[in-house]
């Protein structure tokens, strides 16, 4: 076996003109068909998928400094572990930095040049996110909404504030260096990724199968398509355009934003996930989480819901054409501005809470809740 | 030409001097006079030591002065924040157990909070090396706000369910 280590190596160096410079880390490419398998275990790296060329896997791992600065790229490098190798088919890609490489908390603004300035965007930021927190999304803006987005909803901020006012200075962030790590990959290749403290984004429609498993890792997808599909996904942000198959876990996640989703199964816990649109054949089961439903599609068939502590969004229920059936315990829905608390027992009895009937035989589908200690919010449509 | 080096021992031409009389007090006197030096050295130690550690001192606080105004900047005013958060979420978790009486939501928070307290910890002794990483700080904000917007989050959800409007009746639509 043949491997690659190229901890700290400086094979050679571009100069731009802006004294910026980018030192390589990594360059291999491999050969791969189409029972090659990628597995990936990374901590504290920005990795770009692109879809590959040709039927090779390539990698080109750089470090971007903003000023050419021996003493910041000893420093970088001396804090660099990556190492690729290909054994039996599967090719493992390894990543080890350490936290200074941190990609995660990197606000593209200048926080010190003028901290009131940042405290009153702040208290915007926050007010502007109060504000929108019930607000129904289609799924053409939610689809837009994760296009554009960085990860965090307050990077998202900044960025569309910048965009709003292109001529007004926000500074730039502290930071000296950023990654600059894109793997190219042919389309057929069965994908394994373990991730810490890392950004990994997809710039092209996977249709085999994925497994991801990550902690504190922003996950941004376009479409994810294969039934053997399978995330467990701890703290971090998770955005996919298009879900079709698989199960999902997702465990206090900050952010999760999906366009939309089919012939899957999601297991949540204390997270706020919001859906452009359930196709065919969801499930879900939920702890504690926050979770809007804004659109159903014309044919989702079935959709099934068991949760404990979960707060619930549906919009525009009454002149859906669907079925749903709401049961539970001590659970309280919102609607028409009014609250009611239903099926509080001791025995902690499951009661019906709420039947709506479709409103003709052509019914896109059946909605079934499970909601105990919920909280269910029956929401009109009014656009931000 | 060999020869006994003992036979020149014996030889007159070898000077053989008497030890004086006084030989042993004066030997006596000299090791007292030695004796009486020795204490005088030591006297200028602890001066030495003084000295030292006054300029040791005299570094450290300037070194400290640097740190403190670097701190002004930044390290001040997040301590500030970290202790009102610190605060407001010791309040708000108080708040939660108050308003219910499910051992197992308590439990799973309590875990919830640990880890992300663990986490903090971490991040803070990254923060305390190099007090102009900013991405550090950003975490270490995010992290108190994620920890309050949950305690905050879960006390309104079960106020919202204590709330006073009961049924058992199933509305239909």
């Amino acid at each position: 076996m043949k491997q690659f280590i190229y901890s700290i190596l400086f094979v050679f160096t571009i100069h731009t003109a802006f004294s910026q410079s980018q030192e390589l880390v990594l360059k291999d490419k491999f050969e791969t068909d189409e029972n090659t398998m990628l597995n990936i275990d990374v901590d504290n790296v920005a990795i770009e998928f692109e879809e590959s060329p040709d039927s090779k896997i390539h990698l080109d791992y750089r470090i971007v400094f903003k000023k050419d600065s021996e003493d910041l790229i000893y420093k970088v490098f001396k804090d660099i572990d990556a190492k690729v190798s290909k054994t039996e088919n599967v090719v493992k890609l390894e990543v080890k930095n350490s936290a200074f490489l941190k990609e995660l908390y990197n606000l593209d603004v200048d926080v010190m040049n003028d901290l009131d300035r940042f405290k009153e965007l702040m208290k915007d930021y926050m007010k502007t996110r109060k504000e929108n927190q019930f607000l129904y999304k289609s799924k053409e803006a939610l689809l837009s909404e994760i296009e554009f987005s960085l990860g965090p909803d307050l990077h998202d901020y900044f960025k569309r504030l910048k965009k709003k006012y292109p001529n007004k200075n926000f500074g730039k962030s502290s930071r000296k260096f950023k990654q600059k790590f894109i793997i190219k990959v042919p389309k057929n290749l069965k994908i394994k990724i373990k991730a810490l403290h890392s950004r990994i984004t997809f710039h092209y429609d996977i249709d085999k199968p994925i497994e991801v498993s990550s902690f504190l890792t922003y996950l941004k997808f376009k479409k994810i398509n294969n039934a053997e599909n399978k995330f467990n996904l701890t703290n971090g942000i998770f955005q996919s355009k298009e879900i079709i198959g698989g199960i999902y876990n997702l465990k206090d996640l900050r952010k999760t934003a999906i366009g939309s989703i089919s012939n899957a199964k999601i297991g949540a816990e204390t997270s706020k996930i919001q859906i452009g649109e359930i196709g065919k054949n969801v499930e879900c089961s939920d702890y504690n989480s926050k979770i809007y439903f804004y659109n159903f599609s014309n044919q989702f068939n079935q959709f099934k819901y068991t949760g404990d502590y979960s707060k619930l969004f549906f919009y525009n229920v009454k002149a859906s054409n669907y079925f749903m059936n709401v049961y539970g315990y001590n659970t309280t829905l919102n609607m028409n501005n009014k609250k009611t608390t239903f099926g509080v027992s001791k025995e902690k009895k499951i009661t019906k809470i709420l039947d709506k009937k479709a409103k003709n035989n052509n019914s896109s589908g059946n909605i079934e809740l499970e909601l105990k200690n919920g909280i269910l919010n029956i929401l009109p449509i009014k656009k931000g | 030409m060999k020869q006994d080096i003992r036979d020149l021992f014996r030889r007159d031409e070898f000077p053989k001097k008497k030890l004086p009389i006084s030989h042993e007090k004066d030997f006596i006197k000299k090791l007292k006079r030695e004796e009486r030096e020795v204490p005088q050295k030591k006297k200028v130690r602890p001066f030495l030591k003084a000295a030292v550690a006054v300029a040791l001192l005299i570094s450290i606080s300037i070194y400290l002065k640097k740190e403190s105004t670097h701190e002004t900047a930044l390290e001040v005013q997040f301590k500030q924040i970290e202790k009102e958060c610190l605060k407001s979420i010791d309040k708000e978790w108080k708040a939660f157990i108050e308003v219910t009486d499910d051992q197992n939501l308590i439990k799973r928070y309590k875990e919830k909070l640990q880890k992300l307290d663990d986490s903090y910890k971490e991040v803070s002794k990254q923060f305390k090396k190099d007090s102009n990483n900013i991405s550090a700080l950003e975490n270490l904000i995010e992290n108190l706000q994620r920890r309050l917007q949950l305690l905050k989050d879960i006390k309104e959800h079960i106020i919202e369910l204590n709330q006073k409007n009961k049924s058992n009746e199933t509305i239909y639509l």
